[in-house]
């Protein structure tokens, strides 16, 4: 991609976004906020963050247009009428492996979602903030994202809707509106934020990105094995084991023996398995295993998953046969009938005899693997 | 050297030292006739910023017919632990039918001794719950040298927007910045404030507008009362969009929010590149009965 060096405001922004709502947006963003630093992509298809650590994991969001009420996105210079071809599937949205010609920039994710926060603070409310929702425990809410739908961002009081709080000013707001603009190269990604009284204009300094952003390769030719499960269970399977802070999760599937799936860790003083059965359907939605795997992967690694396991629904496991774990979380998002959103985990597997990557090899299956499956659509679970 | 008197008004007291504490351990009290005076002898602050907090409440607002005397005037000076007269006021708000405090000295040490009976519903028993604060008593020579900072007739006077959503949007702004961080903030006699701040990752601005503004005296006394439009009139329309400036420590701002949250109406004075002061009205009415005032000044860019 080349990039004119000097900013050019007079065509008009290259993207720009309205929402009545950050608290979707920052729940999403907050899955992958363990990392101060996101590679941005913006496209006519969504806006993608993406984090990577230690070269040997990667996570990422996108926001589809259905998480806005207005979404425009003008490649080039030029205006362009709105596209008029069918809206791309949900699917083709979050396609990591398409050709992706958007515009890419480096912005602070820290500071993004403190700006997000901004939006709706109350600091009498129990969270941190109208975005902080940090009390976000599944058992809190309802039991689920279902419980969470349709509540207007910034007015939850707190776990309980039957809220003395209720006719509080807060309460009675009208809605404010928060706005993405992108001038493109050159310009900072701002957010413009009105609400109860206070216009808030945040502009996020854009960084030029690293040359190539090597997407951990995948490759859905050598699948081994494939699971769908709610993620809640996930969630509290690495709890429970995050609790021996254990330096590597051990992770095996098999598809006659039991148990079927277990993850197991080992801490200085015990160690724990925790077997799920493929029979139960209440537990595995799927499960479609080609052949009995092992894999060893970096706990804490795996452990920056954990608000996303959290806050998604359900969770597709997949394992290819050089030891990728990949794991996409179903986020169900905005309006009832909107279609949901993901975030996608990738993670290497620790080498036998080393627990130490090897940068060597990062690389060559860097290339061979983008070479497989570059035209090759990788579809999510659903 | 003595004094006592009845409480009346035990949870005013206990809000003034619980927003003090916010800012410092160490408080000097000054007690006469007419006025309690606290102000915050140290500081958790670095070494860098500047900042003064003094509350003043009207003797009557909190005391019943008190008894003082000293051999300095009447007044008494004392240092004292801003924590522990924060928690032993607290105790006894909850449940107290009576109150009084006194100077007492126990073992050679001097002590504020505040004195609660409690009526429990269940017993119908009272009881009496004694607690001593140990102070330090300051010569009238301890304390000459402090005295309240004198500034400028400030370039705008403001209301402070809603405190909730100003002390969300602050902790906000002292993520972004780090705790020695600069906060800039901006006003003008137009009702507009803003707060800004400005690092490598990120500028952030935030606007309120419609805001009152109070119209500054002379001798610093505020108006705020919408006396006319002749005053209006007098101050020119480029006057009004002019707009003053201070640049503050990110945890002093946060400070003021967190102290300003006890208030019912909060006005903030900008003195141009000197000073952000501060002044909380603890009342309804906004009257002078007890107020706290809060001096940071500006950081010099």
């Amino acid at each position: 991609m080349t990039q004119t060096p000097a900013p050019s405001a007079a065509t008009g922004p290259v993207f720009s976004a309205i929402t009545s709502s950050t608290r979707h947006i920052y729940e999403l963003l907050r899955c992958i906020g363990f990392m101060p630093i996101a590679n941005v992509s913006i496209s006519a298809d969504n806006v993608r963050f993406s984090v990577e650590d230690s070269h040997s994991m990667q996570a990422n969001v996108c926001l589809t247009p259905d998480l806005f009420s207005s979404y425009n996105y003008t490649p080039s210079s030029t205006y362009l009428d709105t596209i008029a071809a069918a809206p791309p599937s949900s699917a083709e949205q979050f396609n990591l492996e398409s050709i992706d010609d958007g515009v890419k920039f480096q912005i602070s994710l820290s500071a993004l979602l403190e700006c997000l926060q901004i939006f709706g603070a109350d600091g009498s409310s129990n969270s941190s903030g109208g975005g902080g929702n940090n009390n976000n425990s599944r058992r809190g809410i309802g039991g689920g994202i279902s419980g969470r739908e349709n509540v207007p961002f910034g007015r939850q009081q707190g776990p309980f809707f039957g809220n003395p709080n209720l006719f509080e000013q807060n309460s009675l707001r009208l809605p404010g509106t928060c706005r993405f603009v992108y001038q493109g190269t050159g310009f900072p990604l701002s957010i413009i934020l009105e609400d109860a009284g206070v216009t808030t204009t945040c502009h996020l300094t854009t960084f030029i990105p690293p040359s190539t952003i090597d997407l951990i390769p995948f490759n859905r030719t050598t699948l081994t094995h494939k699971i769908i499960l709610k993620s809640a269970f996930l969630h509290d399977a690495l709890l429970e084991l995050d609790s021996l802070s254990p330096e590597t999760l051990l992770y095996s599937v098999s598809p006659h023996k039991k148990p079927n799936f277990s993850l197991s860790a080992t801490g200085i003083l015990s160690s724990a398995t925790i077997d799920f059965s493929a029979n139960n359907k209440n537990v595995m939605e799927t499960f479609l295993v080609n052949e009995a795997c092992v894999g060893r992967y970096k706990f804490g690694l795996v452990r920056k998953a954990i608000k996303a396991m959290d806050y998604a629904s359900k969770v597709s496991l997949r394992g290819d046969g050089e030891g990728v774990l990949s794991m996409q979380y179903l986020v169900e998002v905005g309006e009832k009938g909107a279609s949901p959103t993901f975030i996608d985990f990738r993670f290497l597997p620790l080498n036998d005899d080393d627990d130490e990557y090897d940068e060597e090899s990062y690389g060559r299956e860097g290339d061979e693997g983008s070479g497989d499956i570059d035209d090759d659509a990788d579809e999510m679970m659903l | 050297m003595k004094f006592r008197s009845d409480i009346h008004n035990i949870s005013l007291l206990s809000k003034v030292a619980g927003a003090l504490n916010v800012v410092g351990k160490v408080g000097w009290l000054q007690l006469s006739h007419s006025h309690l005076q606290l102000r915050v002898l140290s500081s958790d602050s670095s070494g860098s910023s500047q900042s003064q907090v003094w509350a003043t409440i009207s003797s009557s607002s909190i005391f019943t017919d008190p008894k003082i005397s000293s051999a300095h005037d009447n007044i008494i000076n004392l240092e004292i632990p801003l924590d522990t007269l924060h928690r032993s006021l607290k105790s006894a708000q909850s449940s107290y039918t009576s109150a009084s405090i006194k100077l007492t000295k126990k073992e050679g040490i001097p002590r504020l001794s505040i004195i609660i009976t409690t009526e429990t519903a269940a017993s119908m028993n009272h009881a009496k719950i004694v607690q001593d604060i140990p102070v330090r008593v300051l010569s009238p020579q301890q304390v000459a040298h402090l005295s309240k900072p004198v500034v400028p007739k400030p370039g705008c006077a403001v209301i402070l927007p809603a405190l909730n959503q100003l002390k969300g949007i602050t902790d906000r702004y002292v993520k972004m910045v780090g705790v020695n961080g600069r906060i800039v903030l901006e006003g003008n006699k137009n009702g507009v404030l803003k707060m800004k701040l400005d690092n490598d990752a990120v500028k952030v601005e935030s606007e309120w507008r419609g805001l009152m503004n109070p119209v500054v005296g002379e001798d610093g006394v505020m108006d705020w009362e919408d006396d006319g439009e002749e005053e209006e009139e007098m101050i020119e329309t480029q006057e009004k969009e002019r707009f003053s400036r201070v640049m503050v420590d990110s945890r002093d701002w946060a400070k003021v929010v967190r102290v300003s949250a006890a208030g019912k109406r909060v006005i903030a004075w900008l003195c141009d590149n000197h000073s952000l002061v501060v002044y909380v009205f603890l009342d309804e009415e906004g009257d002078n009965q007890a107020t706290i005032n809060f001096y940071v000044s500006s950081m010099v860019v």
